[in-house]
């Protein structure tokens, strides 16, 4: 099934060593499951280092087991073995298990789990009730000025927006000072014209305040838009670790590809030193020598497409997204190109197409039987 | 292997509880086995087949009559035009507030020969004679109006929720009204009166006060007689087994016939719901329910009023059964003392059981909590005493007829009741509440305390008024286990009424009455959420 694009050589993780500041090696975690069948499922077992400061992004369909790595952090889900290390303190192993409340992990709830019977003031303050008098009243100023909840101080929960109970949930996470936080799909109950700009607050606060935080999501735009690093999950495994640029231009494995943006592959066979597809020949690739039948990723963007007569493809279906527009190309043989153009252009269903493929970084995987 | 055994020491405290809940009941067990074949044969030859008969025949048309009763309301309040029916949605869970017992002794003075009707008819210039009450009619004419309010609230509550666009969608397939009711209202409804068939089942079998007050003699009747007329704990024990199979057998049947028919359609839109029409049956069904109003509610309160009024005036000489205001004040807070107690308890054992339950369902806890929720409250008040009775008589006999063997009955019999109403409770609270607070730095008993606690405390409320009131009500065993010179009301009303001293039960009784009124908020409340098992015998 794992089939890897044997293209990946170009490794752009930046060089500058930074500090790691979480350590999993090794982890996996069963998921005693309820299910008939008694089928255990499993996440991982994976290793990840999250570095200081960094917003690492963890993107994977639902069920993958997103959310579950995030309670194997804060030790509300037990792994079964391996190993992790918050700040070079071992918090798991093997004789080992520091319980949730000492591993100074934050954690933002899906549906925010704001205490309901306490106002916002009473929910900030939560975890940092033990503060003396005056350092409490401090960080309580410092976050509601950073948040801009002084006028909501003494509502309750149920009270507030959505993006409020979000900015609400935000301060009472970061109130203790964490080493780390973990939000679990912070932007999931907001309405869809919220989301961006919420998106964008959420990031400059945790960029302000220095904290380093793990973004579990299922929405690569939202993931390639704020995180520094993505982690891509597909049913309990690890399918890369990159930089957003990476993971789009230079996918490692096929799920990838296909996950994140909009992609199409196209056959190819390889010729000498040349790929020939239905659209034309791609220039030499000196790994994948050793396979005959393959398959080409192409992204919209890197389909040309002109109006002709004599052309091969012929538009079917147009998607109109607003700032671009995304044409539906077949081709003779049946494959279909998706063709990304700008929204001014107009061109009807049926209209005969020339097609030119201008690859910026070829990634192809060996076709499957 | 550590963990395991950290698990086990865990649920040490929640086996204890185990252990006092079920005792009882495998004492019955083991001494019916000890009861020699000869008195066994005598038994099956006389009679069992009887009460067997006779009480499997009043459960059966009771069922049927209350489910009838129960769904025409529910759906006579829900789904139609009736007038004032917000009004009357509340108002006919009513009748529960009074102890089926209390509506049997009123109505065994109101009608028969010379009784309070035939005066008051007569009083208004007719002369009419009102059959008497006694026997088999009578018996299902009581309990029906006495327990349909369990059917009604279930089944009202379960239409309430059902998704209209269901009926929409069938309309819009051209179904016609009576084919919808038929095939898409009422096997929706299977679960709900299913339900409550299961409970007024329960009810009916370990009834003891309106069978006996109207000598329709069933099994607890029957076992009823051999513990405190003849001592006879063999025959009682024997009895008693024949009657927990029966009951076994009766709840396995019900589960038989819904087996797998769960429906899930919360959607809580109220919305849109096109009401039945009446027409001209609108007067009709407004009598109807009215009728069931005043048979169920105002005929027995406006009696025990009237009692009540007359003892007023009664001699001191006429007041054998010293129903001074000092008694009354006296019997009064033993009620409340022993009810409380009883409710404390039951709360503070079903805590951990009930958090482990639903917390860690697949603990050893949790799994117990399944063998707990249905015993206790399925076994009638006389068979706990029993239980009870022969564990004292040959352990401790100082503590049999002791304030602490009543209390002990109160809890091992409403145990369940708490038990239920705190899981549903718990169930409510997110335990990501719990989680947010121990990510937050506090250990898991202070989450537990910090936030849990004040978001649960409603339910934890409500289980201690159904357990409180559930034991101020509690008959047989009160009349069994009580010690002397310490008379719950119930065993004041009880005397006096059996004597046929009925103005000296009144005060009593609307005591009793008054005291139950948080139970209608907590019914009306709970929507069927709970089991709404207050009352018992």
């Amino acid at each position: 099934m794992e089939t890897t694009n044997i293209n990946y050589q170009i490794n752009l993780r930046k060089t500058v060593k930074e500090k790691v500041l979480v350590r999993c090696k090794d982890v996996r975690y069963c998921y005693k499951s309820g299910n008939e069948e008694g089928r255990h499922w499993h996440l991982g077992p994976f290793s990840l280092e999250i570095y200081e400061r960094e917003l690492l992004g963890i993107l994977g369909p639902s069920g993958c087991g997103k959310t579950t790595l995030l309670r194997v952090l804060t030790g509300l889900a037990t792994p079964k073995t391996g190993a992790i290390t918050i700040a070079d303190r071992i918090v798991f192993d093997e004789t080992l298990n520091v319980v949730p409340e000492k591993r100074k992990v934050g954690m933002m709830f899906q549906e925010h789990a704001l205490f309901p019977h306490l106002t916002v003031r009473q929910n900030i303050v939560f975890g940092i009730r033990n503060w003396q008098r005056d350092d409490r009243e401090r960080r309580l100023y410092e976050l509601e000025s950073l948040l801009g909840l002084n006028e909501y101080l003494n509502r309750y929960p149920h009270e507030l927006s959505g993006g409020q109970q979000q900015r609400v949930a935000l301060a009472r996470t970061l109130a203790p000072k964490p080493q780390i936080i973990l939000l679990d799909e912070p932007l999931s109950n907001i309405d869809a014209d919220l989301r961006m700009s919420l998106a964008q607050e959420l990031k400059s606060v945790l960029k302000q305040t220095k904290t380093t935080a793990v973004w579990v999501t299922h929405d690569q735009t939202e993931a390639l838009d704020l995180a520094d690093r993505i982690m891509v999950l597909n049913d309990g495994k690890v399918e890369q670790v990159d930089t957003p640029w990476n993971l789009y231009n230079n996918p490692r494995t096929r799920f990838v590809a296909d996950f994140v943006g909009h992609a199409v592959f196209i056959n190819g066979e390889m010729k000498g030193k040349t790929i020939l597809t239905e659209v034309g020949t791609i220039d030499y690739l000196p790994c994948l020598e050793s396979f005959k039948k393959l398959e080409v990723m192409i992204r919209p963007d890197d389909v040309q497409a002109y109006p002709y007569d004599a052309g091969i493809g012929t538009v079917m279906k147009r998607q109109f997204l607003g700032s671009n527009q995304l044409y539906s190309i077949r081709l003779p043989s049946g494959q279909t190109l998706l063709s990304n153009q700008p929204s001014h252009i107009n061109w009807p269903i049926g209209t005969k197409m020339r097609i030119e493929l201008k690859l910026k970084s070829i990634v192809a995987f060996p076709k499957l039987k | 292997m550590i963990k395991k055994g950290l698990d086990i020491i865990r649920a040490l405290p929640s086996f204890l509880t185990v252990v006092v809940m079920t005792v009882p009941i495998l004492c019955v067990f083991s001494f019916a086995m000890g009861v020699d074949g000869q008195l066994w044969q005598r038994l099956w030859a006389t009679r069992i087949p009887a009460l067997f008969t006779s009480s499997f025949l009043l459960v059966a048309i009771v069922t049927c009559t209350t489910l009838v009763l129960g769904g025409i309301l529910a759906y006579l309040v829900e789904r139609t035009d009736l007038p004032l029916r917000r009004w009357l949605k509340p108002l006919l869970v009513t009748p529960l507030i009074t102890p089926c017992y209390i509506i049997a002794i009123c109505y065994v003075n109101f009608f028969g020969i010379n009784g309070l009707g035939e005066k008051f008819f007569y009083a208004l210039g007719w002369e009419i004679t009102l059959p008497a009450i006694y026997g088999f009619w009578g018996t299902v004419f009581v309990l029906t109006f006495g327990t349909y309010p369990y059917v009604y609230t279930i089944v009202s509550s379960s239409l309430h929720q059902l998704d209209p666009h269901l009926t929409e969608a069938a309309r819009c397939l051209g179904v016609s009204r009576w084919a919808r009711f038929c095939g898409l209202i009422l096997p929706m409804l299977l679960p709900a009166f299913s339900a409550g068939a299961i409970l007024v089942t329960m009810y009916v079998l370990s009834d003891y006060g309106v069978v006996s007050m109207l000598r329709y003699p069933t099994f607890v009747n029957a076992i009823y007689e051999q513990i405190s007329g003849r001592y006879n704990y063999s025959t009682a024990a024997a009895l008693s087994m024949v009657l927990i199979a029966v009951t076994v057998l009766l709840v396995l049947a019900q589960g038989m016939l819904t087996k797998k028919k769960y429906y899930a359609s919360v959607h809580m839109r109220t919305k849109g719901i096109v009401l039945h029409r009446l027409g001209w049956l609108k007067i009709p069904s407004l009598f109807f329910v009215a009728g069931v109003l005043v048979f169920g509610l105002l005929l027995p309160i406006g009696i025990l009023i009237f009692w009540f009024m007359q003892s007023l005036h009664l001699s001191a000489l006429h007041r054998i059964w010293a129903m001074s205001w000092t008694e009354l004040a006296h019997s009064g807070f033993n009620s409340i003392f022993i009810s409380s107690l009883a409710a404390t308890a039951a709360v503070v054992l079903a805590l951990p059981l009930a958090y482990a339950s639903v917390r860690r369902p697949e603990s050893l806890v949790g799994r117990v909590y399944f063998f707990l929720s249905q015993s206790g409250i399925a076994l009638p008040g006389v068979l706990i005493a029993l239980g009870l009775s022969l564990i004292f008589s040959r352990t401790v006999p100082a503590l049999n007829f002791s304030v602490f063997a009543l209390f002990l009955a109160f809890l091992v019999h409403f145990f369940a009741q708490a038990l239920q109403t705190s899981q549903a409770g718990l169930r409510q609270v997110s335990p990501k509440f719990e989680e947010s607070a121990r990510l937050l730095g506090f250990s898991p008993i202070r989450s537990f305390w910090l936030v849990t606690r004040p978001l649960f405390t409603p339910a934890l409320m409500t289980a201690w008024i159904l357990v409180f009131l559930s034991s101020m009500r509690e008959l047989p065993a009160s009349l069994l286990l009580r010690p002397a010179g310490f008379d719950p009301l119930t065993v004041k009303i009880w005397n006096a009424a059996s004597e046929g001293f009925y103005e000296q039960a009144a005060a009593p009784a609307l005591l009793v009455v008054i005291l139950s009124l948080p139970l209608i908020f907590v019914i009306i409340k709970s929507q069927g959420k709970y089991t709404p098992s207050p009352e018992s015998n």
